[in-house]
């Protein structure tokens, strides 16, 4: 089964997102904080990130960052409150696969996840 | 039960078209006592094989139709004379299969049964469908999410679920349980450029139990007059009966009725759910209203209240008007701070039934987006 994470520091977030990418046939895990994402994806990246750019501590730019630093490679849907073209660009110079503005249009979600894994999703079938 | 109440009516009437009897012999379609079209003797003698046409108009899946066949196991007429002979008021026992298809391409299949055994103090109702149904989803962000955001999917799979209840003394009080189990495949619909993308689709299997009461006063099971029904249910997913994941729906409801005079019945609904845990989107709480299409307003918590007026203006027709509200919340919004939903309509009614105090007819309720025709056999309250 193909995974998902979900970076949110809103708890209401992350419960609806799962509920809605596992009915997708999705293997969800769900983190507060991006550290602790950064954490886990080393041991077990996922193959998709959904990630909060406005979060305490660290932010969605400094985990597209140090996802590159750390040369994992895994598609990111970068989802904001705050959305300014400036902070787009930035997002996709930094690595992010697509740019989504909250509240989420939950088919521009699926469709941006869906082309995340759409090789993944390939090579599976 | 409601499309079944649907199709008993509608077979009625249809019977009625067949050939005329003999005609020294009685119609079994007209009243003796007004000589009006009227359905009792015949639904009260019936038992057997019944074939039953079927009118879908949810507006969620469009207009439709289908069939069932059903099996009475007793007469109405044998049921009553036995609630009689017991002083309770019990439903006919009854088997059936069902096929249906809606212009949305939705279309399911299924049986259900309804029984009372153990001296008419245990109720059984159940029923297994394989639903293959199209519809939308207006948003993980509740309340806030973009207008016209709705993301089409398929759901498709098998569902059941089995109730059993046992009657507290001798009151109009039952408590029981109930076991759902679920087994649906979701396809999301591609839009845009994504169509070309392989779509995102995944199985679910979902298993519920949990208790549940019901109390029951209404003096006619089909078309009340007096007294109330009531409802509280709660259920729990779990893995360790079979579920994916690990959630509970929890659900409330009451409806009652009030003789204002001989001319104006008054009634009125509340409606309560909740769903907390890992609840699979499309089982998430709905308002559920005449005029708003089921499902178009789902969050955590859902409320409706709705106020009902049937004026009988001659023994055979009547009137209604209608008006309800209702708010869905929890993901991003408080109660206070939810919008609120309302709807309205009005409809007319046919006594059917006289001897069974049946009545039939049509509503027409507008929403916020819609205005939808609901054909009525009994109360719009089930």
């Amino acid at each position: 089964m193909l995974r998902v994470a979900v970076i949110d520091d809103e708890e209401p977030v992350r419960t609806a997102l799962r509920r809605l990418l596992r009915s997708a046939g999705l293997d969800v895990e769900t983190h507060a904080s991006g550290a602790n994402f950064l954490e886990a994806a080393a041991k077990h990246p996922p193959d998709c990130v959904v990630l909060d750019l406005h979060m305490p501590g660290m932010g969605g730019i400094e985990v597209l960052r140090s996802l590159r630093a750390l040369s994992l490679s895994m598609r990111v849907v970068v989802i904001t409150a705050h959305e300014e073209a400036a902070t787009r660009d930035q997002c996709l110079a930094a690595g992010a696969a697509a740019y989504l503005a909250k509240p989420l249009d939950d088919r521009l979600l699926l469709n941006a996840i869906s082309a995340a894994l759409a090789p993944a999703i390939q090579v599976r079938r | 039960m409601r499309g079944l109440a649907v199709l008993l009516l509608l077979a009625g009437q249809a019977f009625a078209q067949a050939p005329a009897p003999a005609p020294e012999k009685k119609s079994p379609f007209v009243d003796p006592q007004d000589g009006k079209l009227d359905a009792s003797e015949w639904l009260l003698d019936k038992k057997g094989f019944l074939p039953v046409p079927i009118i879908i108009t949810e507006p969620a899946v469009g207009y439709g139709a289908g069939a069932a066949l059903v099996f009475f196991r007793e007469s109405i007429g044998e049921a009553a004379e036995r609630s009689k002979a017991s002083g309770r008021l019990t439903p006919p026992d009854l088997y059936g299969v069902v096929f249906a298809v809606t212009e949305n391409g939705t279309k399911a299949g299924g049986a259900f049964g309804m029984v009372t055994f153990g001296e008419q103090n245990w109720r059984w109702r159940g029923g297994v469908a394989r639903p293959n149904a199209n519809l939308d989803f207006y948003g993980t962000s509740g309340s806030d999410s973009p207008q016209d955001a709705k993301l089409g999917y398929n759901l498709d799979g098998w569902i059941s679920s089995q109730q059993v209840m046992r009657r507290l003394g001798e009151s109009e009080n039952f408590i029981g349980a109930r076991w759902i189990w679920l087994d649906l495949d979701t396809r999301f619909d591609p839009v845009g450029a994504a169509s070309a993308l392989p779509p995102l689709q995944g199985t679910v299997r979902s298993s519920g139990v949990g208790p549940l009461f019901e109390h029951d006063s209404r003096d006619n099971i089909f078309t009340p007059s007096r007294g109330w029904k009531g409802y509280l249910e709660a259920l729990f997913y779990s893995p360790d009966i079979g579920s994916d994941n690990k959630y509970e729906a929890y659900r409330a409801y009451a409806f009652g009725y009030v003789p204002l005079s001989k001319e104006f019945v008054l009634g009125g609904r509340i409606d309560g759910r909740a769903a907390r845990g890992d609840v699979p989107f499309y089982q998430l709480p709905y308002i559920e209203l005449r005029g708003i299409p089921v499902a178009r307003y789902q969050d955590e918590n859902a409320g409706v209240a709705e106020v009902e007026l049937r004026w009988n203006v001659t023994p055979r027709w009547a009137l209604v008007g209608f008006t309800g509200a209702g708010r869905a919340w929890g993901f991003t919004t408080t109660f206070k701070e939810a919008d609120t939903v309302a709807s309205w309509g009005a409809g007319f009614r046919y006594l059917v039934a006289r001897r069974l105090g049946i009545y039939a007819g049509l509503d027409v309720a507008k929403g916020p987006e819609d205005t939808a025709i609901y054909i009525q056999v009994g109360s719009a309250w089930r």
